[in-house]
């Protein structure tokens, strides 16, 4: 804490010693319907300076004489940017005339620029306000598993984490605020994310290779869930929940609430959600599943001083979590093991803006994150992992130079990580990387380039990695060697990974844009990548890392002789866009080329699951056998990922729209067997209504058979999910309230999911009857 | 406009230079194999190898000083001096702490034996650390049983007639060791020779009328700990005069007496007694003065200078125990092992003879141990918990014997005169668990 009050302080400085000399700028939106649009968001672009329309439709702004770019965003138009001249001592006016848009545009913050997803060269969905609010689920996978390119890989409902397009764990980020979310759900997808969607304000999905922005772990995309933990605004404004599901007995309340007084701002949030064992349809006399329970509870304290070039801002949060695992049976199937995990996270925020000739903003942002997950079983703890990070990151963005937009960025992030217990299957380790990014952008007439470069230096240490020698049992062969010894390692890997990327977005025609992303992005394998060596009952395998080879002639079990290598993807993406008028599209094509893919590769062996059963007969060989795991090494192969995502909009009326969306894709090594659990095909329709007090949504998405299967893999049926809600709004003593009922699965359809590691065990949730109350002021 | 992206590229180019000067894209590994740690083998009681065999306290007989033993390799690790000669050496419940009792001088010193293990989290850290002295003593007058059962052990203190001084019971426990405290204690309003079995809260203990002229106690009262010291319960009616040794199993709890044995069984809160009685055929002035057993067996072994006997509480019988399995043998040394499964007797022919609880203590096996033995001989036999170990300390000899697999595995010499002795350690899960 003594640390972040002198960042906190350090911050202060340097605001404090900045002035500000500005003109003003004023203006009017106007819809091409020739509606004046209140409401709308006008930002100074390259800078932190924003404002808001009033009812009139007119806008403020102070700025200091230049050169400018505008860029102005209001809900159901196409954003604008135009450019603006401001001249010592005279006031600005301009008229902006904003074109209707079917396409819902938003600008992100997960990049730099914090320009919207439809002025970005890589695909980004953003989920927020009602649709977030009707999607949100226990687990962050399953609120965007409706989202294009983004599948779940459903673990009974209690941790599912999101896959895009076909990555996940180690190759997908999950940041909040932008900061790394600090849990262990990138190492075991039966850990939760332990950043909460219920009070979060927005989540927005980068798709594709990311690393630009966030480093090696976002080879395969960021999902960032942005919320108002730091304010930065003094506006009252507050926000709650209260639902109950039928289906799990599923009790939630959430509430939020930002204020403040002269130039300090507070923030605070909190959640409580507790459910049963979820129901499903029934099949073969099975109705539920067992241990799907959870319960979960956060709070979170903000505040922040607001200066007139921007803001500095601290916050707390307190996260506990207790679940479930299903099908985490350690081979009793009577024993249930639960999970318990705690997490505490200190962040510190700052955007600053510069009336300097170099600096135009400064971001910075910290987080200290001290993690504690359990595996809890017949109420003795199992397996403990514990991760405490450390992260930092300093972007600064320099004056426009001959029109370029841009700027630099300072990234550090340390972890210690420790698994300790049955399953510790990793050994405890450090990973430290510092990077140095660099990006730019220029409008060229009516292309925008985007360029970028980043360096990172990554180092892995592990004091003790463990080499075990195991008894391997083989289905046809019943001769198991011998245990002895085992062998322990001091290991130090340290990367260099580098990546670079271009994107253009090309205007060619008004109300149109094509996009195309080349990048050359590496990543440094993770800790358990490498280390591993043990039992992994999250993934029902005994997982061995990259270090390690088994060695042929009497299997066993050595260094590998191979080198160490980064993982390198060069990726294509290419994006057309409608988003002016009644009808809008989006189509992405992409083709993503990975040399060096690790992953888990099977060894036709299996070893012991780690767990005691001293006490048992061990004369009997099948016993050996059912307390085995299969036995999957890491490796490095080339791979290749494919695929092709699509959605329209149709604006009908005022009120109606129709959307269909879909997507596909395919994952294959270059040897020529497919990736296991790739997201199956999948097509979907939504219409939606948006009336005066009455909205209403149906989703009926048709998930394809998948059968590109890995190697003893086996396929997945097809099926189809009717999903709905209705939400009536009214108004009481100066809230704005919703009434809603949401029902999901409505035909109670049978269905397995393909990306999860428990298909067979927990398949969907059966129908589901929601209703809940929330209000906002 | 050109001009402009020429330098913008320069920039990208330099980024490159300098990323390539810094080792762009490059990977580096250093593996350095470290010392490497035995893992403990998946089958049977090898399991308890990690554990290690822990350490052999002996008390020296001419010295106030207690020496302590690696089992692993035989080797002394240290001689730690205490106040005056341990007259009994036992080990505290958990087996880390030699209990020196120094009886006629009142005293009672705690010396912790260095071998064991602290729960941390989900795990235990295992402590090999150099035997010390403890600060804490006990010092109330005549310790003399001690009477460990479960986590906890009992000491009594059995005052003194010629001073008047009442008996005492204290109540501890590993941890309160570690504490430097009693858990509980009870003040007797006499003297007597006494003991007592610990049952969960409760403790039966011994009762001694005032007026009797034995320092024998005669009757049996239930107890229950109430923090920090006791409630009285019951007095049992049925009498057990010249109360002397006890021992319970999961069944019964039971105190040896002059005319037979004293059982107890407990259900729930609810304890009832019965006298069995001696067998008419036991010889005049023979009586059972020690009970001993395992706590799944209804059948205790007493000890009478007339031999052993075979107490069955379920049966209420008591016969003679015929262990001998050929003839003109008689026992020198009698025992139990570390989980109470065998009972071990070593004869006068140098054998020693193991009789399984489970199978009613029926002869399982017999182990040579030495050439033949003089009936003076004094062979002790320590038990080791974390093993199927036991040690006979023999004259200046201690010999080690794998009771599993029958055979003595392996001897060191003392250079010194033992006493008393215990063994020390972290002890494993019983074989034959529930």
């Amino acid at each position: 804490m003594k640390k972040i009050s002198l960042i906190m302080s350090a911050l202060l400085a340097i605001s404090a010693s900045n002035q500000v000399y500005a003109e003003q700028v004023q203006g009017k939106i106007i819809g091409n319907n020739g509606d004046v649009v209140a409401g709308a968001t006008v930002k100074v672009m390259g800078t932190n300076t924003l404002t808001h329309t009033d009812e009139e439709g007119v806008f403020n702004l102070k700025i200091k004489p230049g050169r400018y770019e505008l860029h102005i965003v209001a809900n159901n138009f196409a954003h604008k940017n135009i450019t603006l001249d401001i001249s010592d001592n005279k006031t600005a006016q301009v008229n902006v005339l904003l074109d209707k848009s079917a396409i819902e545009i938003i600008d992100v913050s997960a990049t730099p620029f914090h320009s919207s997803n439809i002025e970005s060269a890589l695909p980004i969905t953003v989920l927020h306000g009602e649709n977030l609010r009707m999607r949100q689920a226990n687990t962050l996978g399953d609120t965007l598993s409706k989202e294009v390119g983004v599948h779940s890989n459903f673990h009974g409902g209690v941790a599912g984490t999101p896959i895009i397009r076909g990555l996940d764990g180690p190759r997908v980020l999950v940041t909040q605020n932008g900061l790394d979310a600090g849990d262990a759900s990138r190492v075991g997808p039966d850990h939760a994310v332990s950043t909460e969607t219920v009070t979060s304000e927005r989540i927005e999905v980068l798709r594709g290779p990311a690393t630009l922005f966030y480093g090696s772990g976002a080879i395969g995309g960021v999902v960032n869930i942005v919320d108002e933990r730091i304010p930065t605004s003094t506006d009252i404004k507050g926000e709650w929940l209260a639902e109950y599901n039928s289906n799990n007995e599923q009790q939630l309340v959430s509430g939020s609430f930002t204020s403040g007084i002269d130039n300090v701002a507070v923030h605070a949030d909190g959640f409580y959600r507790e459910s049963e064992n979820y129901q499903i349809p029934e099949k073969n006399g099975v109705n539920e599943v067992d241990n799907s329970a959870a319960q979960s509870s956060g709070f979170t304290l903000g505040s922040s001083y607001l200066l007139n070039n921007g803001y500095v801002g601290f916050s707390y949060q307190n996260l506990a979590q207790e679940y479930g695992i299903p099908g985490h049976s350690h081979g009793d199937e009577n024993v249930q093991v639960f999970a318990d995990l705690d997490q505490n996270r200190w962040q510190v925020l700052s955007e600053l803006n510069f009336d300097n000739a170099l600096i135009k903003s400064l971001n910075t942002k910290f987080s200290y994150t001290d993690y504690q997950h359990s595996e809890v079983e017949l109420g003795v703890i199992g397996t403990t992992f514990d991760s405490e990070s450390l992260e930092a990151r300093f972007e600064v963005l320099h004056q426009d130079i001959f029109e370029w937009r841009g700027g630099f960025s300072f990234h550090y992030k340390q972890s210690d990580f420790t698994a300790i217990g049955a399953e510790a299957f990793t050994p405890p380790s450090k990973s430290e990387s510092i990077a140095f990014a660099w990006m730019e952008e220029r409008h060229f007439s009516d292309v925008l380039f985007q360029l970028g470069a980043r360096i990172e230096q990554t180092e892995i240490t592990a004091g003790k990695v463990r080499l075990p020698e195991i008894e391997l049992f083989s289905a046809h062969d019943n001769e198991h060697e011998s245990a002895g010894y085992t062998r322990n390692f001091e290991v130090d890997h340290r990367f260099t990974p580098m990546s670079l990327s271009a994107g253009l977005v090309w205007d060619f025609t008004d109300g149109y844009n094509m996009g195309l992303s080349l990048s050359h992005s590496q990543r440094a394998p993770s800790a358990s990548e490498l280390l591993s060596f043990g039992p992994h009952i999250g993934t029902r395998s005994y997982e061995v890392g990259a270090l390690f080879a088994l060695h042929d002639d009497e299997p066993y079990f050595g260094l590998t002789e191979q080198d160490i290598v980064m993982e390198t993807a060069t990726n294509i993406d290419l994006s057309l866009r409608k988003f002016k008028g009644d009808f809008g599209f989006i189509l992405n094509a992409f083709y993503n080329q990975i040399d060096d893919y690790y992953y888990e590769q099977a060894t036709g062996f299996s070893a012991g699951d780690g767990h005691d059963h001293s006490g048992h007969d061990h004369g009997d060989h099948e016993e050996e056998e059912s307390h085995t795991l299969p036995l999957y090494t890491f490796t490095a192969k080339d791979v290749t990922l494919h695929g092709f995502e699509a959605q329209a909009v149709w604006q009908v009326t005022d009120t109606f729209s129709w959307r269909v969306q879909g997507d596909i894709i395919r994952a294959s090594l270059d040897s020529g067997s497919q990736l296991p659990r790739t997201p199956p095909a999948r097509i979907a329709t939504e219409f939606s209504y948006q009336g005066e007090s009455i909205s209403a949504d149906l989703f009926v998405s048709h998930y394809f058979e998948q059968t590109h299967t890995a190697e003893l893999e086996s396929a997945t049926d097809s099926y189809v999910m009717v999903d709905g809600n209705i939400n009536y709004h009214f108004n009481k003593a100066q809230y704005d309230l919703a009434a809603y009922l949401k029902i999901n699965n409505l035909t109670d359809e049978y269905a397995q999911v393909h990306t999860s590691f428990l298909k067979d065990l927990t398949p969907l949730a059966g129908r589901s009857i929601i209703f809940g109350l929330r209000g906002t002021f | 406009m050109k001009t402009m992206k020429t330098i913008a590229l320069k920039i990208l180019l330099l980024t490159c230079a300098t990323a390539a000067l810094i080792g762009c894209g490059d990977s580096d590994t250093n593996i350095t194999e470290i010392e490497p740690t035995p893992i403990p083998k998946e089958d049977g009681h090898d399991h308890d190898d990690a554990l290690g065999k822990g350490r052999l306290a002996i008390a020296d007989a001419e010295q106030a000083v207690i020496h302590f033993f690696d089992l692993e390799d035989n080797t002394l690790v240290e001689s730690v001096n205490i106040t005056h000669p341990a007259e009994y050496l036992y080990a505290s419940p958990e087996s880390r702490y030699a209990v020196a009792v120094q009886r006629s001088v009142d005293h009672v010193e705690f010396i912790d034996g260095g071998i064991w293990q602290e729960l941390h989290g989900d795990h235990y850290d295992q402590h090999t650390d150099a035997p010390t002295l403890k600060n804490f003593t006990l010092n109330d007058v005549k310790p003399t049983h001690y009477v460990p059962r479960g986590d906890k052990a009992a000491v009594f203190f059995d005052g003194d007639q010629e001073t008047g001084a009442n008996a005492n019971l204290s109540l501890l426990s590993d941890e309160s060791i570690v504490q430097e405290t009693i858990i509980a204690e009870h003040h007797f309003d006499t003297y007597m020779h006494g003991t007592a079995e610990i049952r969960g809260d409760f403790v039966l203990t011994t009762l001694r009328d005032s007026s009797s002229q034995s320092s024998l106690p005669e009757q049996v009262v239930l107890l229950e700990v109430h923090g920090d010291h006791f409630h009285q319960e019951q007095v049992f009616e049925e009498t057990c005069p010249a109360l002397h040794g006890s021992f319970q199993t999961e069944n019964y709890i039971a105190f040896a007496c002059g005319d037979g044995v004293l059982a107890i069984e407990q259900k729930g809160n609810v304890f009832t007694a019965h006298k069995i009685a001696n067998p008419v055929d036991m010889p005049e002035g023979v009586r059972i003065g020690s009970l001993k057993g395992s706590a799944e067996s209804d059948v205790m072994i007493g000890g009478s200078r007339a031999g052993l006997f075979l107490v069955d509480l379920r049966a209420e019988q008591i016969t003679s125990f015929n262990w001998q399995p050929e003839e003109d043998l008689s026992l020198i040394s009698y025992g139990l092992d570390g989980h109470n499964e065998h009972s071990l007797i070593i004869d006068n022919t140098g054998y020693l003879n193991v009789f399984s609880a489970e199978n009613n203590w029926e002869l399982d096996k017999r182990i040579s141990l030495f050439s033949d033995l003089a009936e003076d001989a004094k062979p002790s036999i320590i038990a080791s918990k974390a093993h199927e170990l036991i040690y006979i300390i023999h004259e200046q000899e201690v010999t080690a014997v794998d009771l599993h697999d029958g055979e003595v595995i392996g001897h060191f010499d003392l250079n010194f005169v033992p006493a008393k002795a215990t063994w020390l350690g972290v002890a494993s899960k019983e074989e034959h668990g529930h």
